[in-house]
């Protein structure tokens, strides 16, 4: 499988995989995919997971950022954990980013 | 194939690592995973909105079909129009939900015990307190003993139906954000939780409290002339009750209890241990690790009891009005909160169209009016909570003695589900005489009026279809029982009436005040029949008023209580309404908005006096004083300058009681008024004293300090308590806020807000000057005032479709909405609302014009 094509195909789950409240299955799709790359040398995981992530913020952007900036601002402030309307988001970008990274690292462990 | 086995290894464990502590529930919050889900989580693009204006429906249930108008409107009321009655009440049970389904939910927890399961430990004490109260049980013995063909089942079925509805017409995604953050699915409702919301709500309108527990103390710690001194069955003072003597003999005639009742002495000596037990039974209960406070302060949720301290209502008839016409005023003082405890509507469905507010949970409307009569509650004031000392015995296990036998405790046995911690396993006992609230040393019980089913949902239910004041009347004498409210009525005809009915508890020995034997002698022996209870209707003066003063003259035969307020907001209440006449609606909402404090009536002329004769009548304090007129505007320097004083006074005057009886804070000491509580200058007897005694008595040995065996320690009188109170006053203003300029203004000190409904800080609303203080009609309690007038509400019945009203906070319990808050301002400010606005649909005019169906 090309690179590219590993990084597009993995942004394209992700998105789906948020619509259908199951974002972490892009987990096993950065696994599947860095197992499948054939140069791994030339990809690194970080890039899978960076594709995760545009594919989950991307679903969300389409969806409506306004609303859940709101409600993450609104759990802030319940709470009394600082970080205001970013703070989930945050939260889920280290989230994603951790998941698939350590996902690609395990894909990328096997070689001929 | 090959394998870094390395990496491979390190990332598995890492990955497992970080996938564990995803998905653990944070303490009381869900897990990050479920918290950040894009979709369903809290990041979701869902929130509760509001759609005002006009919209239309149809529901269909057994073949018939009802065609149903709603109209939301930015005032914070919600107009429902229905050509079937049922599908009126559906559809109010599917608004409230729609803009109340966190609070609804909050409500019903509490009242069937089962909040800590969502919330956690901070909620374990309030589900062992309404366990106890049997709540659940008592509401399905009422849902038993209502007949399915009854208007109360059919409505309040139908509501739930509609409630229910909404719920499952959410998905996931769609619940509101305090279910997302704790992670828990809204409940369906049915009957038996509406009844149980109902006994929530009676309990929180129930007088009394837990008073005697603690009034016990005084009565056994001082000596009884001291306690006839002080806490007075029946103030001196001035007092304007409710149903006086002059206006309604024919209720004093009885012989009554009164008077084989031993008021001023202890019926039950507490030792140390029982006062302990008690203590650590009202202590707060135990809240999250202190770790976890740490992280999350603020997320302490937990119901925001309604602290129903005050209100007012009157009605006037033909002859203070020149249209020879009723009106109607009324403001009920309760926790102001966002969301607020009110959601009003206008209902209209064949044979009734009425308009004002309910408590969400609950169908129908509570305080408004309709086209035929108006109405609205105080709090009667009436204690409806008499506790019990078990006698109980080794050698009796599970028993207790009562009218010369040992007779078995019921028992149930309860398990509260707690959020984050094991479950607490509860025995609740009950015996004849009231509900087990404290077991050991000395079982404690509590007889509660409410522990007896009761169908207060028919009083509201049928008062909004009531034609007249003897309409309403009847209905109240037959279905009000608990939480005894003052209902004042004005009709289209030009009658009025106040109607303070509901079970009065009679004994016929022991003193209620405190804490009775429980063996028997002092249970309850019925109540006082209806035909002898407090009323009044179409008066010789014109008007009926109330604002929890106490209900009756001196010479009513039976004892009803001694928890009425100060009698300020009354005496000036009386003052306004006797000296107007020619009243229209501007008059009745001028009294409401009254910021003019009675207390300066009695206790200003003193002060001044002593000022002067201490040489201090050209202090820019005195001259600040002697040009005030008593009013508690934002801007009068003066107002602070009295508030402060007269809290020093009462203190001054009443904290060597507390030290020479020994009365610390572990027996009551700033927790009741009765013992200098935050409340003493507005309500309870201290205050009553203290105006009697200046105005009176001013050499009274009771301004004198006592020794513990009630000798006098120190010779004092009200000139120098008051003169000292000033210097104190002055003193600590200076020294905090220079001298006497715009920075003393009343406006700087005292602030209304509207405090989180779910006891979550940083949802309160930011705070703003307000006028008034606790004894002004337009009451601000406190400092930062978060009590006072729930709903204002001012209706002329020879005009009822112009009837005014507001109530603070707004429709919808969502933060972020603009209808969050949206109407506090406006309230602060004194604005009304016309509550039916001249633009709504011909169907809400039904029964107004002639013609017109629902």
């Amino acid at each position: 499988m090309k690179n590219y094509v590993a990084l597009v195909i993995q942004l394209v789950l992700s998105f789906i995989f948020a619509a259908i409240s199951m974002w972490f299955i892009a987990i096993a799709s950065a696994f599947f995919l860095s197992f499948y790359i054939k140069d791994k040398r030339k990809i690194s995981g970080l890039y899978l997971s960076i594709a995760s992530l545009i594919g989950v913020f991307l679903y969300m952007a389409v969806t409506g950022f306004t609303a859940r900036m709101a409600n993450s601002s609104l759990f802030s402030t319940i709470s009394g954990i600082p970080g205001g309307s970013l703070l989930l988001f945050i939260i889920l970008a280290v989230e994603v980013i951790v998941t698939t990274l350590l996902a690609s690292l395990i894909g990328s462990s096997f070689y001929k | 194939m090959h394998i870094r086995k390395g990496r491979f290894l390190l990332s598995i464990i890492l990955l497992v690592i970080v996938l564990l502590i995803s998905s653990m529930p944070l303490g009381p919050l869900p897990s990050i995973i479920s918290m950040t889900n894009p979709s369903t989580g809290i990041i979701s693009p869902y929130n509760q909105s509001v759609s005002l204006g006009l919209s239309y429906m149809n529901v269909t249930q057994n073949g018939s079909t009802a065609h149903i108008i709603i109209n939301v409107q930015s005032d914070g009321l919600i107009g429902i129009a229905s050509d079937k009655t049922w599908g009126l009440y559906y559809e109010q049970g599917y608004q409230e939900a729609k803009y109340r389904l966190e609070q609804m939910e909050f409500l019903k927890r509490t009242a069937l015990g089962t909040l800590a399961q969502v919330v956690g430990p901070s909620a374990i004490g309030t589900d062992i307190f309404f366990r106890q109260l049997e709540d659940l049980q008592i509401a399905e013995q009422e849902n038993a003993n209502l007949s399915r063909n009854s208007t109360a089942y059919i409505a309040i079925s139908e509501f739930a139906d509609g409630i229910n509805a909404y719920i499952k017409s959410l998905s996931p995604a769609e619940y509101p954000m305090l279910f997302k953050i704790l992670d828990f699915q809204p409940s369906l409702w049915n009957v038996t939780d509406v009844l149980a919301v109902q006994q929530l709500f009676l309990w929180e309108n129930s007088a009394g409290g837990v008073d005697p527990i603690y009034f016990n103390y005084a009565l056994q710690s001082m000596p009884e002339n001291i306690v006839k001194g002080i806490y007075p069955v029946y103030p001196e003072g001035i007092q304007h009750p409710i149903v006086p003597y002059s206006l309604n003999p024919g209720i004093y005639n009885e012989s009554g209890n009164i008077g084989n009742l031993s008021l001023y002495t202890p019926s039950f000596v507490i030792n140390e241990s029982e006062m302990n037990s008690i203590n650590s039974y009202f202590a707060d209960p135990p809240g999250l690790p202190s770790w976890l406070s740490l992280l999350w302060q603020d997320l302490n949720l937990k119901y925001a009891a309604f602290k129903d301290l005050g209100s007012n209502n009157w009605a006037v008839n033909g002859i203070k009005t020149d249209n020879r016409s009723a009106l109607l005023a009324n403001d009920p003082h309760l926790s102001t909160t966002v969301p607020s405890i009110w959601i009003g509507f206008q209902l209209v469905s064949p044979g009734q169209n009425v308009v004002g507010v309910i408590f969400p949970g609950f169908p129908g409307i509570i305080l408004g009016h309709n086209p035929f009569i108006a109405w609205g509650a105080t709090n009667g004031q009436i204690q409806q909570t008499y506790f019990y000392a078990e006698q109980i015995s080794p050698d009796h296990p599970y028993q207790y003695y009562s009218n010369g036998q040992w007779l078995h405790f019921s028992i149930l046995n309860e398990t509260i589900s707690v959020k984050g911690a094991n479950p607490v396993n509860l025995q609740v006992e009950r015996a004849n005489n009231g509900v087990i609230l404290i077991s050991k040393p000395t079982p404690i019980a509590m007889d509660w009026t409410g522990l007896i089913p009761s169908y207060e949902i028919n009083a509201v239910l049928n008062m909004d279809y009531a034609k007249n004041v003897t309409q309403f009347r009847q209905n109240i004498s037959e279905w009000f029982k608990v939480g005894i409210q003052n209902w004042a009525v004005a009709d289209k005809y030009g009658n009025i009436g106040i109607f303070p009915y509901g079970r009065y508890p009679i004994i016929e020995h022991g003193n209620p005040r405190g804490i009775l034997p429980g063996n028997g002698s002092s249970n309850w022996v019925g109540f006082v029949p209806v035909s002898q209870l407090p009323f009044l209707y179409d008066p010789s003066n014109g008007f009926v008023f109330s604002s929890n003063q106490i209900t009756v003259s001196n010479n009513y035969p039976y004892y009803i209580g001694w928890d009425q307020e100060s009698g300020f907001r009354a005496d000036q209440a009386y003052f306004m309404l006797s000296t107007t006449n020619g009243f229209n609606t501007q008059k009745m909402e001028d009294i409401q908005l009254s910021v003019h404090d009675y207390s300066t009536n009695v206790f200003l002329p003193s002060l001044l006096s002593l000022l002067r004769r201490e040489g201090l009548n050209n202090s820019p304090e005195y001259l600040a004083l002697e040009s005030w007129n008593g009013n508690f505007t934002i801007n009068s320097t003066a107002a602070t300058l009295y508030h402060f004083w007269l809290l020093n006074y009462i203190n001054l005057t009443f904290q060597p009681y507390m030290t020479a009886f020994n009365i610390t804070e572990g027996k009551g000491y700033g927790q009741f008024s009765f013992f200098l509580g935050s409340d003493d200058y507005y309500h309870g007897p201290l205050i009553e004293d203290l105006m009697n005694w200046t105005l009176n008595y001013p050499n009274s040995i009771y301004f004198d300090v006592f020794n513990s065996n009630g000798s006098i320690k120190e010779y004092r009188n009200a000139f120098s308590i008051m003169s000292e109170a000033y210097n104190m006053t002055i003193s600590t203003m200076v020294k905090n806020y220079g001298i006497i300029s715009s920075s003393w203004q009343w406006g700087n000190f005292h602030k209304r807000e509207l405090s989180s409904f779910f006891g979550v800080n940083s949802l309160n609303t930011s705070s703003i000057p307000a006028p008034g203080d606790g004894n002004t009609l337009n009451a601000a309690y406190g400092m930062i005032s978060s009590f006072g007038p729930s709903w204002r509400q001012v209706v002329n019945m020879s005009n009822p479709i112009n009837s005014k009203g507001i109530y603070p906070g707004g429709l919808t319990e969502n933060p972020l909405s603009q209808y969050y808050s949206n109407n506090f301002v406006p309230w602060n400010n004194g604005v009304y609302y016309t509550l039916i606005p001249s633009t709504v649909p011909a169907e809400f005019l039904y029964l107004y014009v002639e013609g017109v169906t629902p």
